[in-house]
């Protein structure tokens, strides 16, 4: 199944099973972070690692890049979410927040924004890109389980056991709208047009909302609990985990509501990872066997990538920003880090 | 399993010595590397790389059924854990003193991720033999600790007497007698014990509990006397529970054996419904189940025999522990001329309690899973704890059965070889009939 000709056009390592991968706005920059708190910075160009450095000291949750800078957040497990700057000799620390708990299990700049929003226990704050705090949320059912910001808007959706609260921190009076569901839900996510909101829960099933007039829907038949949802850019598709395959539902009217899902059927072990190009129909999954599938939506075009160089699962997948440059990051449970382009026939 | 992380639960009321145990793992488990789960804030005298406090989260799943309710905390941890399973080689997890453990084993059951990499090695519940039974009398959180338990510490021995622990062994035994009891001083109990229970061990619950596999009597004890023609009374003059159910039968054979075949012949009358008896009013012989009111203290009882005889009286309770006696009209005594122990089902009044079941053969797998999905569906919310090895037909080794509420778990155990095929099955539950789950165990056979 490996293609001879499929390399990786780098490869760095982690110490630890990576835990949370982004690329900078402008693709230049590749920041990887280990559970065990450690961070790697490449630089695509160079193909060197910018910097390396441990983050978090009892370990690392997630990470995300300010939109139109290289400023890099980071939580982790010691009570802080902290804000890092490229500096001479690597990445120096601008700030950093104290947290109500230990876990700070979430952090994510506004897109297009300044804002951020840094989630611990049932505790969401938003700072200025200062670290002034300027807003926050105590959701009352549970820990908060996943936030994520409306794609270009200004809302940022929480979920956690029984509701998503929809807030609104540029607006300081406005209290948050609550989707209600019962269950406890483990992930979040909206499509690209900010008109939908689905969320995976722990009873293997994915819900979802439409805002503008309120309909919910449940989808069932998962193995497993979905954690995975991710959405093509035109937001025909939404690709989600909760098995060994890719269940794909389409978002095109009438919208997915008793339609059977398309099922991508390639992988042996549970899918952990998905990602959507930037553009048009690729998605790429890996699962927890090693192996990376792409495939395109239109043509049914299906691809065994590369076994990875050990059978250690693929737990993130993330596409390079730019339109056209079909280029991809993998990180696996072993630390292997490759980003890797695509060969010109597969374009 | 072997690729699986060991969780150690721990519960108890707050108290107990919870932390106390934990320190005492953490200090004595030289080179083990533990990560430890807190729900309480306790005092962790020991510097430890890998501390989490977590909030109690019950979820319930969407079905509304309580006995799918899991631990949305340690589903988030744990999977977190999950990935740095090469920093620790076991976790302990403490939970609040009033923690029910239902929803801490059912999440081990419930979620994918959670199952693939951990197990539960033990639940184990400190008792605090001081406050126990006071605990036991005002809620159900101390019963179901106790119920769910692998291993009761029964801690802080040397607050209460001998009598006591010895009273409160045989309580704690009554709910669970799977679990392993160990007394201790200041949570002094073997590290070795607490740690790598490894699940169910059937071997060593039959070593740890020789009554096991006994046949439980609704009767404690049994005595012989000789009765004369005319009126004899029965004196009561303690009386620590208002009713007292009590069989009087004429026997041949005076020996133990004579009172144990009698008693195998009289079993199923305690389960019927008796006469109601108050002080004063007469007793009736066999086949009558007498139901003596004892709420009034010093109770007599007259019993009056046309011819006298030989009789054995099965009492629910020792006759010790009523200060009972036969007084005959002039005064005198009967004399005890022979007596006889049973191993009590219900010993106590705790409506939680173990039902073992044995049957030789094997098991039709089909007729098996029907029966256990039918109770498990209906009588899953009385039923904490199930485990069993079972001689399933067709299959080489013996099988594993472990269940939490409507949930269970089949895995292969060790093989046959050339051992006689039988079966074995424990409850432990609330309000649960041993002889109508026996018969229905039974009927799992093969035909």
């Amino acid at each position: 199944m490996i293609d001879p000709h499929f390399r990786p056009l780098l490869d760095t390592r982690l110490d630890d099973c990576p835990q949370a991968m982004a690329w900078s706005g402008d693709g230049q920059l590749l920041a990887v972070g280990g559970a065990g708190g450690g961070v790697v910075v490449l630089d695509v160009e160079s193909g060197q690692a910018l910097a390396r450095w441990h983050a978090h000291e009892a370990g690392l949750f997630a990470l995300d890049w300010q939109p139109g800078t290289h400023r890099l957040a980071t939580s982790g497990q010691d009570g802080y979410a902290r804000v890092w700057q490229p500096s001479t000799d690597g990445f120096e620390q601008i700030f950093a927040v104290r947290q109500s708990c230990e876990w700070v299990e979430h952090c994510a700049w506004q897109p297009k924004g300044r804002l951020l929003a840094v989630a611990a226990g049932r505790q969401v704050n938003i700072y200025d890109p200062a670290g002034k705090l300027l807003q926050d949320y105590t959701y009352d059912d549970s820990t908060v389980a996943a936030i994520a910001w409306r794609p270009a808007g200004a809302q940022l959706a929480l979920a956690g056991y029984n509701s998503v609260w929809v807030c609104s921190p540029q607006d300081s009076r406005s209290s948050p709208d609550r989707l209600r569901w019962r269950g406890s839900m483990i992930s979040v996510s909206w499509n690209p047009a900010g008109s939908v909101i689905a969320a995976g829960c722990q009873d293997a099933t994915v819900h979802f909302w439409r805002l503008r007039d309120g309909d919910n829907s449940q989808m069932t038949g998962y193995e497993t609990k979905p954690r995975q949802l991710a959405w093509s850019n035109s937001g025909d598709w939404l690709a989600t985990d909760g098995s060994s395959d890719v269940i794909l539902w389409s978002f095109r009217k009438p919208g997915p509501e008793g339609m059977p899902p398309t099922t991508l059927r390639m992988h042996r072990k549970p899918v952990k990872t998905l990602a959507f190009a930037p553009k048009g129909t690729l998605l790429l999954s890996g699962c927890a066997g090693g192996t990376i599938c792409l495939w395109n939506k239109l043509d049914d075009f299906v691809s065994p990538l590369a076994s990875q160089r050990s059978e250690a699962g693929v737990e993130l997948l993330a596409w390079h920003p730019t339109v056209g440059r079909k280029m991809f990051a993998a990180a696996c449970a072993d630390g292997d880090v490759c980003v890797y382009t695509l060969p010109t026939v597969m374009r | 399993m072997a690729d699986k992380i060991p969780v150690t639960v721990l519960t108890g009321f707050l108290g107990s010595g919870k932390t106390t145990l934990l320190n005492r793992i953490l200090t004595e488990t030289h080179g083990a590397r533990i990560a430890v789960i807190e729900n309480e804030f306790g005092e962790i005298g020991v510097d430890q790389d890998l501390v989490i406090n977590a909030d109690e989260e019950i979820f319930e799943m969407n079905n509304g059924c309580i006995c799918c309710t899991v631990r949305g905390d340690l589903i988030r941890i744990l999977g977190s854990l999950a990935k740095r399973r090469d920093r620790f080689d076991r976790i302990v997890l403490e939970t609040t003193g009033l923690a029910d453990p239902g929803p801490v084993a059912q999440t081990f059951y419930v979620d994918e991720e959670v199952r693939e990499h951990f197990f539960i090695d033990g639940i184990v519940t400190l008792v605090d033999a001081k406050h126990i039974e006071q605990h036991l009398d005002e809620g159900e959180e101390a019963i179901a600790q106790i119920a769910f338990a692998d291993l009761l510490v029964l801690n802080k021995v040397d607050l209460v007497g001998a009598a006591d622990i010895s009273r409160l062994h045989g309580r704690l035994r009554a709910i669970n007698s799977l679990a392993c009891v160990l007394p201790a001083y200041m949570a002094e109990a073997p590290i070795r014990e607490v740690l790598n229970i490894g699940g169910f061990d059937l071997d060593r619950a039959l070593q740890t509990n020789p009554q096991f596999l006994e046949p439980e009597y609704p009767f404690e004890w049994a005595g012989v006397f000789d009765f004369p023609a005319g009126t004899t009374t029965l004196h009561f003059e303690a009386n620590p529970d208002p009713v007292h159910g009590i069989v009087i039968a004429p026997i041949v054979e005076t020996t133990e054996q004579g009172l144990r075949d009698l008693a195998e012949r009289l079993f199923p009358l305690f389960s019927a419904s008796g006469q109601s008896i108050t002080p004063g009013q007469y007793l009736a012989v066999a086949p009558e189940l007498c139901e003596l009111d004892t709420t009034e203290p010093l109770g007599q009882y007259p019993l009056r025999l046309e011819y006298g005889g030989r009789y054995a009286v099965f009492t629910e309770h020792t006759f010790e522990e009523f200060q009972g006696y036969w007084q005959q009209q002039d005064g005198r005594r009967l004399p005890l001329l022979a007596e006889c122990l049973f191993n009590p089902g219900h010993e106590h009044d705790d409506t939680v309690q173990s039902v073992s079941l044995a049957c030789e053969g094997d098991l039709d797998d089909a007729k098996l899973n029907r029966w256990l999905g039918v109770l498990l569906q209906t009588r899953g919310t009385d039923i904490f704890r199930m485990k069993g090895i079972l001689a399933i037909e067709g299959a080489d080794s013996r099988i594993v059965l472990q269940g939490v509420h409507m949930l269970m778990d089949e895995i292969p155990g060790s093989l046959w070889g050339t051992a006689a095929h039988h079966s074995r099955l424990v409850f432990i539950g609330r309000n649960l009939d041993s002889m109508a789950l026996q018969a229905s165990f039974e009927a799992c056979l093969v035909a």
